[in-house]
């Protein structure tokens, strides 16, 4: 019985949709995305895209573009982090939607520029001052001597620590400030895993980046020689952060491994108090103080250890970058905007909202950098801003490439090869350099 | 012998209820996970101690930090799941039916050729035209829409095969009669046909219910805005929300994602047994 | 089966054979199958051709499409990636299909042998999986099996028993995923087969009952012969289903680690999404679908041959 009242209804719907709907219905949601909503009456529409607090400081600073460029109007759209990359890479594979400024991340911006997904950016010698930059934030997107994009932060690894654990174990050994070289980390580490009976650190395993930026930079290895043709994160420095990356969890059983795909978000164990410190960029002094508001003033942060004293890099930095997709419709109205962000008082702005230290040096004389951060209870900006100049520009790889060097750090590390044996695997294996 | 048979009975279901209980485990947890509040999630214990709805205001009211809201759109989830599921169920058994109709009481030139061509296909699996279909989508500026959702899903071989099983059962001289009373044969396909084939539609529409309410792969390929997830998307993409631990959030949603189906199930659950073993499974 | 015939041969003798009458009368059967067939050009034989073509060639979806010939193919051959998928995928259909269907079969049998009104109860949770959508399925198994925070390892711990990295383990990622996937598939497999044993005349078993069967000898020599083709049915789908999975591991694994957990599907996605290497993601797919026609066509008549005997 139940059956039939049941196929009616469904019948019902059915006609009822089918009537309302064979034309009209499915379209009654358009994109938001799509650039063919722009508006009829002349005015123009750029679209932004951003993720995450990228986009909520775009929101911020775009009435003053719109201000400036009666008639024009600037559309930001915000993304989640995760989804984010999805979205750039299959959005401007299909060149439909595209927005006219986009927002890179050095995680996966290599290929984007390699294939000419983005435009190269003719004027940005010219009509934008480089020596403004930070050298190593405005190389990180030029590549053969092009420029692809602008530099929003510098992202650079920092160490994160609870300063409870730390302090107490550096006072135990008498240190009177955060280790600069390794040695000097590996004991304090040591004790403060042995005072807490926790993990000293947290190290993402595979993580590619984390990798890249604080222990092979420091370390003075690379991953492509300088002139472009042949791997070298097989070489001995690399052999030798490897080592190192894989001893502090497995020999000092001084790091926990997290794994992102199967873990998740690392917030967790920092928040259950089961890591004392991790590697992230400045950035991550807003999620930290988000994601754990009840340990407000127990955090501080230090530039990574993991290398020799005396070495020239603390680390290497990637950082978000504005870029203009080869396919975006107003390319000249979007420079123009790439422009305005990269005001002092614009990349103020980012800083205060992000708290990722920008780029453009000229934004540094900025109060902001110098307000003290009310989760660490010390001036953050003006700290990384100082270290930041002896950061090293990341090279990008491609994404197939980042993905082999995350392999061989699982095998390292889970102690299936040596690190040797897996960066050779790795190099082997990627794609033959043009 | 008797008594003895029931006795075994009784073992037996004493051992498949608790087997069940176990078997029920995980959503028990999703649902004790979805009443934790932030500071139990990772306690180790599987019921809450303090229980709170928190996690469910989240998803409507967003989660507050300082001056900022940040929100989930997760009604929206729910409402572009529900579309897309009924139109593609609509549509999927009228076409379904109609063609299953053409082949199970017509002859006509290349239906043979025709119907081979529908089950060869019918075998392939999802990701042989996941690029194309991806490709052709972006052409005809589809992404991000509900169409791109519902189209490729209309398309199911497999409905028309298990169909035009059934109806080959229903007497030609049924319809014969119909149409020497001058019955056209969309008459005859929609009051003898159809009302005759409930089973088989039903089980036909449980089953592609099923395939739309799960599916994730398409909707991956075929959506970037997160106004037009569904709920398999929103759910996955609630992993990183800026640092939030989202493990409570996450089952709270899980939890309103499963609840309709499974009244659906429970209100149904004879007719759901009795559509499916109906159903044409001998091939 | 014949019998369908006469529908349209009958009619001849019936109806006036006016030229109009009769080219309506012949283009009807394609007026009903039109709809479906349209689509199915557009979304189905429009983008397999696309993609056998593509798989010869060298895209990023946004230059030029490159003619590249069969070196797609060779450089499959040697792509230790492409094997290690093959091998996961296969190792996962193999598994579930002769495991799953072994204990959904034992389930429908024993619920079978239960109380009617427990039965229906019972039958209503082991289906529940069969109606959640795989990403709740994913992300549940994915706390249970959490390293840190898991109900499993919290479990072992009040055993006094050591902590595992369920997902974390090159070694314990593929089976977690096994349990998972023999979890989620036994409600939907048994409940196909209890249909088939209902589709067992009672006439038999009374028949052997008087021949003095019980029990076991009654499951195997009565039981699952006649079950055959509802078996047969169950492996099918389950291999046309298995070859595609891929939320399932893409949720619980991502596919880690070391791709211990990485499915033909996912490997395709990652080839052609992450990658932009189209033509090769095609030319995998085209391989694929090859590999999969023949086994289910083999299946096919297989199953057919055997419904007959």
């Amino acid at each position: 019985m139940k059956i039939k009242y049941l196929l009616l209804i469904v019948l019902v719907i059915a006609s009822m949709i089918l009537a309302a709907g064979c034309g009209p219905a499915p379209a009654t949601k358009e994109p938001t995305g799509a650039p063919e909503t722009e508006a009829p009456t002349g005015e123009r529409t750029i679209t932004v895209w951003g993720f995450v607090w990228t986009a909520d400081w775009l929101d911020a600073i775009a009435p003053g573009f719109e201000a400036e460029h009666p008639g024009v109007k600037v559309k930001v759209e915000r993304f989640e982090y995760d989804p984010y990359q999805d979205m750039v890479l299959t959005t401007l594979a299909s060149g439909q939607g595209v927005p006219d400024v986009v927002t890179l991340d050095p995680m996966w911006a290599g290929d984007l520029i390699r294939n000419g997904t983005v435009l190269p950016l003719d004027k940005a010698t010219t009509e934008l001052n480089v020596d403004d930059f930070v050298p190593a934030g405005w190389n990180l997107y030029s590549w053969q001597g092009v420029q692809y994009g602008i530099p929003l932060d510098l992202d650079f690894q920092l160490v994160f620590y609870r300063k409870d654990a730390y302090e107490a174990a550096m006072e135990k050994l008498s240190m009177t400030e955060f280790p600069t070289n390794i040695d000097d980390f590996r004991a304090l580490a040591a004790e403060v895993t042995k005072e807490t009976g926790k993990p000293a650190l947290l190290l993402s395993q595979g993580d590619y980046y984390s990798w890249y930026q604080s222990f092979l930079a420091p370390m003075g290895g690379n991953l492509i020689n300088e002139e472009g043709t042949a791997y070298i994160f097989n070489d001995e420095k690399a052999v030798e952060a490897l080592q190192l990356y894989s001893d502090l969890a497995n020999v000092d059983k001084v790091a926990k491994l997290w794994n992102w795909d199967v873990d998740g978000d690392p917030m967790v164990a920092l928040k259950a108090g089961d890591a004392m410190a991790i590697l992230n960029g400045s950035w991550f002094a807003t999620e930290i103080a988000s994601g754990i508001p009840e340990m407000q003033g127990q955090w501080a942060i230090a530039p990574v250890p993991f290398g020799p004293e005396g070495r020239p890099n603390d680390a290497a930095t990637g950082g978000a970058c504005l870029s203009i997709p080869t396919q975006a419709q107003e390319p000249e109205l979007a420079w123009e905007f790439i422009k305005y962000t990269m005001t002092p008082e614009n990349q103020a702005e980012y800083f205060r909202v992000v708290s990722g230290v920008p780029s453009l040096k000229t934004s540094w004389t900025d109060p902001a950098l110098d307000e003290v951060h009310e989760y660490f209870g010390v001036p953050i900006g003006r700290s990384v801003a100082e270290w930041s100049l002896r950061a090293a520009p990341m090279q990008l790889p491609s994404l197939e490439v980042a993905d082999l060097i995350g392999e061989a750090i699982t095998r390292a590390t889970t102690g299936e090869m040596t690190p040797q044996e897996a960066l050779n695997e790795a190099a082997e294996m990627a794609p033959p350099l043009e | 012998m008797k008594r003895r048979r029931k006795i075994l009975g009784y073992g037996l279901g004493g051992f498949l209820l608790l087997f069940a209980f176990l078997y029920l485990f995980p959503y028990i947890w999703m649902t004790a996970m979805s009443f934790k509040p932030d500071s139990e999630i990772f306690s180790g214990k599987v019921f809450p101690e303090q229980p709170t709805l928190e996690q469910y205001q989240r998803l409507f009211y967003g989660y507050q930090y300082k001056d900022t809201t940040l929100t989930i759109p997760y009604g929206t989830y729910y409402k572009n799941t529900i579309v897309v599921t009924v139109i593609s169920l609509v549509l999927v058994l009228f076409f379904d039916a109609m063609a299953a109709y053409g082949f199970a009481k017509f002859n006509f030139r290349g239906k043979k050729v025709l119907f081979w061509l529908m089950i060869a296909t019918m075998m392939l699996p999802i990701y042989a035209t996941l690029i194309p279909s991806f490709w052709l989508f972006s052409i005809l500026k589809w992404i991000n829409t509900y169409r791109a959702l519902i189209l490729p899903g209309v398309v199911d071989a497999y409905g028309i095969f298990l169909l035009k099983q059934y109806m080959e059962t229903i007497p030609n001289e049924l319809l014969d009669a119909a149409k020497v009373d001058g019955a056209g044969a969309f008459r005859r396909f929609w009051q003898i046909v159809v009302p005759l084939s409930r089973p088989a539609l039903g089980t036909l529409a449980v089953f592609r219910f099923l395939f739309v309410w799960n599916d994730y792969l398409w909707p991956l390929v075929i959506i970037r805005d997160d106004s037009m997830y569904t709920l398999t998307l929103g759910i996955a993409n609630m992993q990183l929300r800026q640092g939030m631990v989202v493990w409570g959030n996450q089952m709270a949603a899980s939890v309103l994602a499963t609840l309709p189906v499974l009244i659906l199930v429970l209100v149904m659950q004879r007719q759901f047994l009795r559509g499916l073993t109906a159903g044409a499974f001998k091939a | 089966m014949n019998v369908r015939d006469t529908v349209s041969d009958q009619t001849k003798f019936h109806e006036p054979a006016t030229a109009w009458h009769s080219l309506r009368e012949r283009l009807t059967p394609y007026a009903f199958i039109a709809p479906f067939f349209i689509g199915f050009l557009v979304f189905q034989l429009l983008p397999i051709a696309f993609s056998i073509y593509l798989s010869f060639a060298e895209w990023n979806g946004m230059g030029s499409i490159e003619f590249l010939g069969l070196k797609n193919f060779v450089n499959m051959m040697e792509d230790g990636k492409f094997w290690n998928a093959l091998r996961v995928t296969f190792t996962i259909t193999l598994f579930c299909t002769i495991v799953g269907t072994s204990l959904a079969t034992l389930l429908a049998v024993l619920l079978e042998n239960v109380d009617d009104q427990l039965a229906s109860i019972l039958r209503v949770i082991f289906f529940l999986p069969s109606v959640t959508s795989v990403v709740v399925i994913g992300y549940i198994w994915k706390q249970l099996y959490s390293t840190d925070y898991g109900f499993f390892n919290s479990a072992l711990m009040q055993l006094g028993l050591p902590p595992q990295q369920w997902l974390a383990d090159p070694k314990l990622a593929l089976p977690a995923l096994l349990i998972m996937l023999i979890w989620a598939g036994l409600g939907w497999d048994s409940l196909i087969i209890t249909a088939g044993l209902r589709s067992i005349p009672d006439e038999i078993y009374d028949a052997g009952k008087v021949d003095g069967t019980n029990g076991w000898t009654q499951f195997w020599h009565i039981t699952l012969p006649l079950l055959q083709p509802t078996l047969l049915f169950v492996l099918v789908t389950g291999v046309i289903f298995l070859w595609g999975l891929f939320a399932q591991p893409s949720i619980l694994t991502g596919g880690g680690p070391l791709r211990q957990t990485q499915t033909i599907a996912m490997y395709l996605y990652d080839v052609g999404f992450r990658y932009h290497k189209f033509g090769y993601a095609s030319a995998i797919a085209v391989i694929l679908s090859l590999i999969m026609f023949v086994s289910s066509y083999l299946n096919f008549r297989f199953v057919r041959s055997e419904a007959e005997y």
